[in-house]
């Protein structure tokens, strides 16, 4: 469960008679185990932000974020990073595969940095690409691949390590609306089979209707926190 | 995926900048080595030169000329000895053996070295095999004939059976000096290659020079092995090397000579210790050239690595979002400067054997030293050098990777 109390977070002004910019201001937010939340919102809402400050990679002015009952606030540069490493999955707007490296190396890098040993590291990528549709692509190097596809190993590595919380910021932005419905239907499933919370950030409102639970950031604040299903429940296919 | 593979891979990725620095740092690297390793096989060439002579005795002059001229068949040669001198010191019951050496003629502007038959049971050390080995053929045995060096044989085309007509003089242009016409020399043996200056002569027995140079008459004429006075003969010596019976005559004998008004006596091996400190001027002179050079190098590598932390932002950022740590993106800069330093290393030391053996190639073709480049710990240091600062310099781009916020460059919106 992912907890967030008086999570604030301000940045320092750009000119010294300006006034520091309040990026984020949060009271009180949970997503329980299972959920799919969907954070909708215009650009500069917030939502990168508030994904930046869960997965750690950001620290908050003040208030906490507690992940299965760890307040990440409170630990340092090294533990966040471990925990990321073991509890968080990201996929992000750009794909962003590394280049040089084939789409199975890219699925296996954040496996060797959760500690996960050669073999069982190769087969696991091997499994999660098979899963997401690329069993066939698996040596391919980023640029041979479509942008459906890189996104698709974007998924499988950020699922590899079998994380409990999955954040998305923006995966469909750079994607046609057919690859983006995949993408997201696709992250759904396989946070499904893997019992993980999915937090998923867009602007584009087709893809709404997918989640059980959308929340709108507006300037920083939270402004509407609508559950549609409860975690578990079917998804209609009403986005397609 | 070991730290190793990902450097090697980020590294591929910047083929052209990567393959600019290792080139530049090897040349570097090797100028460096190869002048360490030709200084080094400098100076063992010329020891291992001095080795078969224990003491050398010449008419009064300079000692760096009796040595360079006897032992390195280089410069002129220093006025006679007359024989009178020699059969003195060869009945000095001091004396176990006297070797004689005269010179002044060549062929084709290679040393003709008028000798004795010992010359050729020479040892470096004791319990050595003999320096000066026949390899083909016999030694000479009557006036006239000639055992040349392997270069000798070599570069003039000259075998046993051959004859050859010596030149009058030691002269830089042999085209251009006397031939002794009257009386050729017949190859009869050729050395063994020993990797020393008398791969570069020719030795014939003493008799012959006297000979040839009695044809001259040229009394009074320094240099010239047949210009000496002995009972009305005109016969000499350019320079003998004195085998004692013991230690302790070795030394008297040395004091003895060098009060004589006649004759100094030298250890080839003092005067060897003179030339290393000229050397060592040269030797300090190139290594601050070398110096210079591994530093350009190195900020080369330096120039490499901070254009590949601007670059990487965006793939270090992704690194630290699937949860590589600081100190693993610190270990990873790291890994691909020494990737680089690996690959100069590599090709620097390819470079310094291409280096060293065009050098002494050079030297060998202009004098008659062989200089086998040799380990030395100053290429080490070289080596050293380049892989310390190497990684010093890689220290702050490893930091400025470090510290990269992966929320500024992976930015949604």
């Amino acid at each position: 469960m992912l907890e967030v109390h008086g999570l604030v977070k301000t940045y320092p002004p750009a000119s010294r008679a300006g006034n520091p910019v309040t990026a984020l201001m949060i009271d009180s937010w949970i997503v329980r185990r299972e959920e799919r939340v969907a954070l909708a919102g215009p650009s500069g809402s917030g939502k990168s932000t508030l994904l930046n400050l869960i997965a750690g990679l950001i620290r908050p002015t003040s208030g906490s974020i507690r992940l299965g009952g760890v307040d990440l606030t409170r630990l340092g540069e090294k533990e966040r990073d471990a925990i990321r490493t073991r509890q968080i999955g990201i996929v992000l707007q750009s794909f962003h595969l590394l280049p040089g490296f084939t789409a199975l190396e890219n699925v296996m890098l954040p496996l060797a940095f959760a500690g996960i040993k050669g073999r069982e590291r190769e087969k696991r990528a091997r499994r999660w690409l098979e899963r997401v549709g690329l069993g066939e692509r698996m040596h391919h190097q980023p640029h041979q691949l479509s942008n459906g596809e890189q996104q698709r190993v974007a998924v499988a590595r950020a699922l590899a390590h079998e994380p409990g919380l999955v954040l998305a910021d923006e995966p469909t932005a750079s994607l046609d609306e057919p690859n983006a419905l995949h993408i997201v239907r696709l992250l759904m499933d396989v946070c499904m089979e893997q019992r993980a919370s999915l937090i998923v950030s867009t602007h584009d409102s087709r893809l709404l209707s997918l989640f059980g639970r959308i929340v709108r950031l507006s300037d920083g604040r939270l402004v509407s926190d609508e559950t549609v299903r409860k975690p578990g429940e079917a998804v209609c296919d009403a986005a397609g | 995926m070991p730290l190793a593979r990902i450097a090697w891979r980020n590294v591929k990725q910047r083929r052209l900048q990567t393959w600019i620095t290792v080139v530049v740092t090897a040349i570097g690297l090797s100028m460096a080595m190869s002048a360490a390793l030709l200084a080094a096989g400098l100076e063992d060439g010329l020891a291992d030169a001095t080795k078969p002579y224990g003491m050398l005795v010449g008419s009064k002059g300079s000692a760096h000329q009796l040595v360079f001229n006897t032992i390195y068949l280089m410069d002129t040669p220093l006025a006679n000895l007359p024989l009178s001198y020699m059969r003195q010191l060869e009945r000095d019951e001091r004396v176990r053996r006297v070797v004689p050496f005269a010179m002044g003629d060549h062929y084709q502007g290679f040393r003709i070295v008028g000798t004795s038959g010992q010359f050729f049971d020479l040892r470096p050390s004791p319990g050595e095999a003999p320096a000066f080995r026949v390899a083909d053929g016999r030694r000479f045995e009557r006036p006239f004939e000639a055992v040349i060096g392997r270069r000798v044989a070599r570069a003039t085309g000259l075998a046993v059976g051959d004859e050859f007509r010596s030149g009058h003089g030691v002269t830089d242009r042999p085209e251009e000096s006397e031939n002794h016409a009257d009386h050729p020399y017949v190859v009869v043996g050729v050395l063994a290659e020993s990797g020393l200056p008398a791969d570069a002569g020719i030795f014939v027995p003493l008799e012959s020079y006297w000979i040839s140079h009695g044809q001259h008459g040229a009394a009074g004429e320094a240099g010239s092995a047949g210009t000496g006075e002995e009972g009305g003969e005109k016969r000499g010596v350019t320079a003998l090397l004195v085998e004692p019976v013991s230690y302790a005559h070795l030394m008297q004998l040395y004091a003895d000579i060098n009060r004589s008004p006649l004759a100094q006596a030298v250890f080839p091996g003092q005067v060897l210790a003179k030339v290393y400190d000229m050397i060592g001027t040269g030797h300090q002179a190139l290594g601050t050239v070398g110096l210079l050079v591994l530093v350009m190098a190195v900020l080369t590598v330096l120039l490499f690595l901070y254009s590949a932390a601007l670059e990487k932002r965006r793939p270090i950022a992704i690194l630290r979002v699937i949860g590589a740590g600081r100190r693993r993106i610190f270990a990873m800069v790291l890994a691909e400067t020494a990737v680089v330093l690996a690959l100069a290393t590599v090709l620097g030391i390819a470079l310094t054997a291409v280096f060293s053996v065009a050098g002494s190639w050079l030297i060998g073709r202009q004098s008659p030293l062989a200089v086998k480049p040799a380990v030395s710990g100053q290429a080490f240091v070289a080596l050293g050098v380049v892989w310390a600062l190497g990684l010093a310099a890689a220290v702050a781009p490893a930091l400025a990777a470090c510290r990269t916020e992966p929320a500024r460059h992976l930015a949604a919106d």
